[in-house]
């Protein structure tokens, strides 16, 4: 098989409204369209796999071939050629081995974005390694960590660097055959990141991941797996933006996380992918599947989402709540404005003792939009002592958009407790003219409501992503009150 | 995601069995709809646990009956001696004494049993079907949805059921009682479909009550009721299931709802193997308002089920729904219930509740509020909350030397009052408290 | 200073409430430094009147002018009235669930210095205003950390909307029925803090059913408005004498009111 070469036109088209929709005109290679054994075995040759991926990625694939799209989830979408997507795109012919190595290009796109790979010149306490298409183009911070003990790389370099860590854990929390999405990106992903904290390690800073789609007709499959050993603390970050086309692009992601006896993580996500213009052409979709375990005593796994962008969020990140006394959370805003579709919630399964688990979910319906919090909260039989809490909150903007609440809760242990509220409002043309009356404008009205409606969510992400969250959440909403 | 590969519970030579035995003289144009719910039945089968409606429901015990159903079901309601063995004292002392009664035998509507209300139009179904001239009737069964099982099973082998009218105006003084006895001592299936019709600003109450005794084998009852409610009229509705322990008992009721017309429901779900409850309400014009309350209780290896559906189609229209229950032993409560509100329908005010608590480790409580909201200007919510008994309260009446069982009794007391005593019908929640009271006594395992 | 300066000129002003018409004709003038207290019966129009000043959009003017210091007001969006100097106090403060009471103040206040021109005040030099001005009205700092209005009692709420008059310093602050819901102390404060915010330049238009803040903010006009006309304008003892003699002395002046309304 040869690889096809091919320079990519960039596309001239922009839209104010959608900063990051910019492309990058840079050397790329890419396989053919298609799915098929001969890709997977050139990806994983291309990659310099050992067998165990090699045979790992095929099982997938035919795991995958089997099952069905699935059709559950409120969300409607023209049906997905999947023989049409390029399953693998890389800036380079090599990965780069240091960030001298890196296209200069691809450096000039995450500038743009305002993510600085330079060390020297990147914000103090945030190491960043960043995806470009396919590929970890650069991972920052690197040796600072490495003296901790802590693994921070692309996913490739820890197939390379780590097997054993990748052998134990990969496709431990989320099975190769756990749902079509994710078996597809059991087969092909490319790149991702990895980290491994260990025992009785703090992680001294915020470790970020940057995501962006950048070549035409891609579909981007990367993978996270984040292993916090005993007694660690880990927050990691997670940002997302690709450029405006007209095709849908799709996004199949998979996270996996593994928590210790008494380890932490916190993992927050703002994602921006484009959504699509005001009439509902283009956009992402996005069908991930994140999961964290806790396997320890008192371990904890937070998950913080702000899900602006994507023409389709198709996201539920979970936690199974093994270890006694683990904790779960997820905090969610989730935008749909225009013809977005947000198609997201969580899963909480209580399997051992004194597990608590929290949900906060709000969600904010504007033009045509479609929010859907779909959740499930099982106790199992042993969690005696289990608790959960959920509360989900829809805020409708114009009469065309839609909210639904879906939650299942099922409870087999009589000492557990799981409650569950949930309520639907509008902005009020009363809050409204209160914020007018004091000065300040429509648009600033209800930038201040929306923000107190999330802000339970919002004080749940790091300082800066809060920051981030709050200006893109106007930016999406901009003119929806009028 | 992977698609189970199951046996059908009941096989299509099974079930075309089961059909023949429910073959009745129809009129042609009821003859196609039947036909219609047949031809859905053999297509799409009886549920396995892929469907996800279905999946708390052990399928294979509720519709075990089913198969004992090719014997002609006349026989027993032909069986006088059954009949005359029905101990009035005995029936009374659970459901207290009442003025008007339609009883519906194993199904069947029993005009000797019955003691109806002067000037109130009722029916047998079947003659309506027959002569159903000045009657929009055929539009109500037309408009059916046939994609449900409940509905579906229901259509395909219903053979009676009562047509009742209230006409302009008319308002009934007491409530009318609705007495569902099944007597048989053997396996076997019934069917039956209702139709009720209010005109405008009629009002009436319509006590459920369903009996049976203890019988060793286990039978299955499906009954479908249409309720039509005309502009202003107002129809109180309350079920009591008190079946026996091998009883499995499935009841669909529709309701459609026309402007400024209320409805009010109450459902116990306090015996019986396994009795489902379903209600689907359509708000179809402006002011109208449904109130749905339900407590049930379970033990052994019972099952209880809530379905509930409200439709928003107009505005201004308002739904509360509060549903309790209390699961013991090996026994499974599930509340499943949605509220929709459709684009246009305005100044919504909607709310749902669900509270259980699980009594012992081998129970199971399944819930299920949803919400689709499609429209802006609207005021909704809904809440959850399944635990157990305050255990700071237990020991607070046993530091009070209260024994715990009677500690436990208390809290149970006092988590079903608040739908008990809102009963507006002294003989009625006297019945439900008697019920409620005696539930779990001498029982816990 | 000119005293004879116009600030608020409102002219043969008639208004709508869904096609219903509510004010029929008001005539009012408010010179600097003045204050004023509008009475009358429930439903005469009194609070319609302070909306439509604030620029409330159910309320549709159908007749006449409203000038605020030269300028018409009609045409002004509400947050363009705010940021020149009209306050309303509200009868019903809105709840604004999530939101910091400071967080809202602050915005508020730099809205308005930016409308000025002048340079928007950091977090720490706000901070120190308001715990002054927290402290001239005897108020909690507690409030500033709280939601907009969420989960106040009726007297929180109240003193809320002056601790927000004296941070915003307006020109004219327009009081809908800022006394109803309030017990004496509470009503005490509020009043202090409307006495010492006033200043020689500041005017105020009260608007009350009953005599009650009157004992404590004492008018120098008071206009008595029924049906949506003002039929009587006086001193500060004719609310003394409506107290006594209640609106049906006034019966003859709204029988011609309500004659009027037939034609």
């Amino acid at each position: 098989m040869t690889s096809s070469l091919k320079k990519n036109s960039a596309n001239q088209y922009t839209d104010e409204k959608y900063r990051y929709g910019f492309t990058t005109s840079i050397e790329s290679e890419q396989a053919p369209p298609g799915l098929n054994e001969e890709i997977i075995h050139w990806i994983s040759e291309k990659k310099n796999e050992p067998t165990f991926m090699l045979n790992w990625r095929l099982k997938c694939y035919h795991a995958w071939k089997k099952m069905r799209e699935p059709r559950w989830s409120s969300v409607h979408y023209p049906p997905i050629q999947y023989e049409e997507i390029i399953y693998y795109s890389s800036a380079q012919k090599q990965a780069p081995k240091s960030l001298d190595e890196v296209d200069p290009e691809i450096l000039k796109t995450f500038e743009k974005l305002g993510i600085p790979l330079h060390e020297r010149e990147a914000l103090a306490g945030v190491a960043i390694d960043a995806v470009f298409d396919s590929v970890s183009v650069g991972t920052t911070f690197k040796e600072k960590l490495s003296k901790l003990g802590i693994i921070f790389c692309s996913f490739s370099e820890a197939v390379q660097q780590h097997p054993e860590l990748i052998q134990t854990y990969l496709g431990s929390v989320v099975p190769y055959n756990d749902n079509f999405f994710a078996a597809l990106n059991s087969a092909v992903f490319s790149d991702g990141s990895f980290c491994y904290i260990p025992k009785h390690t703090r992680c001294p800073m915020e470790l970020s991941t940057y995501f962006r789609i950048n070549a035409a007709k891609t579909g981007q499959f990367e993978r996270t797996l984040i292993i916090a050993d005993e007694g660690s603390y880990v927050s990691y970050l997670e940002g997302c933006t690709a450029p405006m086309r007209d095709e849908n692009q799709l996004h199949a992601a998979v996270v996996e996380l593994v928590a210790l006896d008494r380890a932490e993580i916190r993992y927050s996500t703002v994602q921006n992918w484009y959504p699509g213009d005001a009439q509902g052409k283009g956009g992402v979709y996005n069908f991930v599947t994140k999961r964290g375990a806790c396997r320890g005593y008192r371990s904890k796994i937070s998950w913080t989402q702000v899900e602006t962008g994507s023409a389709i969020t198709w996201k539920y990140p979970s936690c199974i709540l093994q270890g006694d006394e683990s904790v779960g959370e997820f905090y969610s805003v989730a935008v749909a404005n225009h013809f977005q579709q947000a198609d997201t919630g969580t899963k909480m399964i209580h399997l051992g003792k004194n597990t608590t688990s929290t949900i906060i979910s709000k969600g904010i319906s504007a033009g045509q939009g479609q929010n859907t919090y779909r959740g499930l909260v099982r106790i199992q039989k042993k969690a005696a002592q289990a608790r959960n809490y959920t509360q989900c909150d829809s805020l409708l903007m114009g009469s065309h958009c839609s909210a639904q609440t879906l939650p299942s809760i099922e409870v087999k242990n009589p000492t557990a407790k799981a409650e569950h509220e949930a309520s639907t409002s509008k902005i009020s043309e009363d809050q409204i003219f209160y914020c007018r009356q004091r000065g300040l404008s429509t648009e600033d009205a209800v930038n201040l409501i929306v923000n107190g409606f999330c802000k339970e969510v919002f004080k749940k992400l790091p300082m800066e992503f809060a920051v981030e969250a709050q200006k893109l959440l106007a930016v999406t909403l901009e003119g929806s009150v009028g | 995601m992977i698609p189970r590969e199951t046996q059908p519970l009941i096989s299509n030579a099974e079930l075309e069995k089961i059909l023949i035995s429910f073959e009745s003289e129809d009129p042609s144009w009821f003859h196609q709809i039947r036909q219609i719910a047949r031809e859905e039945l053999k297509n799409n089968g009886f549920p396995d646990f892929k469907t996800e409606q279905g999946s708390y429901t052990p399928w294979d015990k509720v519709l075990l009956p089913l198969k004992f159903s090719g014997r002609p079901i006349e026989r027993f309601s032909a069986n006088t001696d059954l009949l005359s063995s029905l101990d009035w004292n005995q029936i009374e002392s659970v459901i207290g004494q009442w003025p008007y009664r339609i009883v519906m035998l194993n199904g069947q509507y029993s005009i000797q049993h019955s003691i109806l209300p002067s000037g109130l139009e009722i029916e047998s179904i079947r003659s309506v079907l027959k002569n159903s001239l000045n009657i929009p009737i055929q539009s109500m069964f037309s408009k059916l949805n046939l994609k449900e099982l409940g509905p579906v099973l229901n259509l395909a082998c219903f053979k009676d059921g009562f047509y009742l009218h209230f006409k302009s105006n008319q308002c009934l003084d007491y409530p009318l009682v609705m007495l569902h006895i099944a007597t048989q001592a053997q396996d076997y299936f019934s069917c039956s479909h209702n139709v009720i019709v209010m005109d405008e600003y009629s009002s009436g109450t319509i006590l459920e009550y369903f009996i049976s005794g203890n019988e060793d084998q286990s039978s299955l009852n499906s009954e479908m009721t249409q309720i039509y409610l005309r502009p202003q009229s107002q129809l109180a509705h309350a079920a009591a299931y008190l079946n026996g322990i091998h009883k499995n008992q499935w009841s669909f009721q529709t309701v459609e709802q026309q402007s400024g017309s209320s409805f009010s429901s109450r459902i116990f779900i306090l015996g019986g193997a396994w009795t489902r409850h379903e209600q689907v309400i359509a708000l179809k014009q402006p002011q109208a308002s449904c109130g749905l309350e339900g407590l049930w209780m379970t033990q052994d290896h019972q099952q209880a089920e809530n379905y509930t559906f409200i439709d928003h189609q107009a505005p201004n229209c308002t739904s509360r729904e509060k549903f309790k229950g209390i699961a013991n032993h090996d026994s499974v409560g599930v509340f499943d219930g949605c509220i929709l509100v459709r684009e246009n329908s305005m100044k919504t005010d909607a709310s749902q509740e669900n509270k259980n608590i699980l009594l012992s480790s081998n129970a199971q409580i399944y819930s299920k509020p949803q919400l689709k909201i499609y429209a802006d200007d609207v005021k909704c919510s809904h809440g959850s909350a399944t635990g157990q008994l305050d255990a700071e309260a237990l020991f607070y009446l046993q530091s009070r030397g209260i024994h715990p069982e009677a500690a436990q009794q208390m809290l149970i007391d006092g988590f079903s009052r608040e739908i008990v005593d809102a009963i507006p019908w002294p003989e009625f929640k006297t019945s439900i408290w008697n019920r409620v009271n005696q539930f779990y006594k001498g029982n816990s395992k | 200073m000119n005293q004879n300066r116009e600030m608020l000129a409102i002219k043969n002003l008639h208004a709508c409430i869904n096609e219903k018409e509510i004010l029929k004709g008001i005539e009012l003038t408010i010179r600097p430094g003045e204050i004023h207290a509008i009475m009358g019966p429930n439903g005469s129009g009194k609070s319609t009147l302070a909306n439509i000043l604030a620029g409330r959009e159910y309320c549709q003017v159908t007749q006449g002018s409203i000038m605020f210091e030269n300028q018409n007001v009609l045409t002004m969006a509400p947050e363009e009235r705010a940021q020149r100097g009209i306050f309303l106090a509200f009868q019903y403060p809105v709840e604004i669930p999530g939101v910091n009471n400071a967080y809202f103040l602050k915005a508020a206040l730099n809205a308005q210095r930016q409308s000025l021109h002048e340079a928007e005040l950091d977090a720490v030099d706000f901070l120190e205003l308001a715990k002054i001005k927290l402290k001239e009205l005897h108020m909690d700092e507690s409030i500033l950390q709280r939601s907009v209005n969420e989960g106040f009692s009726g007297g929180e709420k109240k003193k809320n909307e002056i601790l927000q008059l004296v941070m915003l310093n307006p020109k004219l602050a327009i009081l809908d029925e800022t006394d109803s819901g309030l017990d004496i102390d509470a009503l005490k404060i509020v009043a202090a803090g409307i006495n010492a915010w006033k200043k020689a330049d500041r005017s105020v238009l009260m608007v009350t059913h009953y005599q009650r803040l009157l004992d404590y903010i004492t008018p120098d006009y008071i206009h008595v408005l029924i049906q949506g006309k003002i039929v009587k304008t006086g001193g500060k003892n004719l609310a003394l004498e409506l107290e006594q003699k209640g609106y049906g002395n006034l019966d003859s002046l709204q029988l011609t009111a309500m004659h009027e309304q037939r034609q």
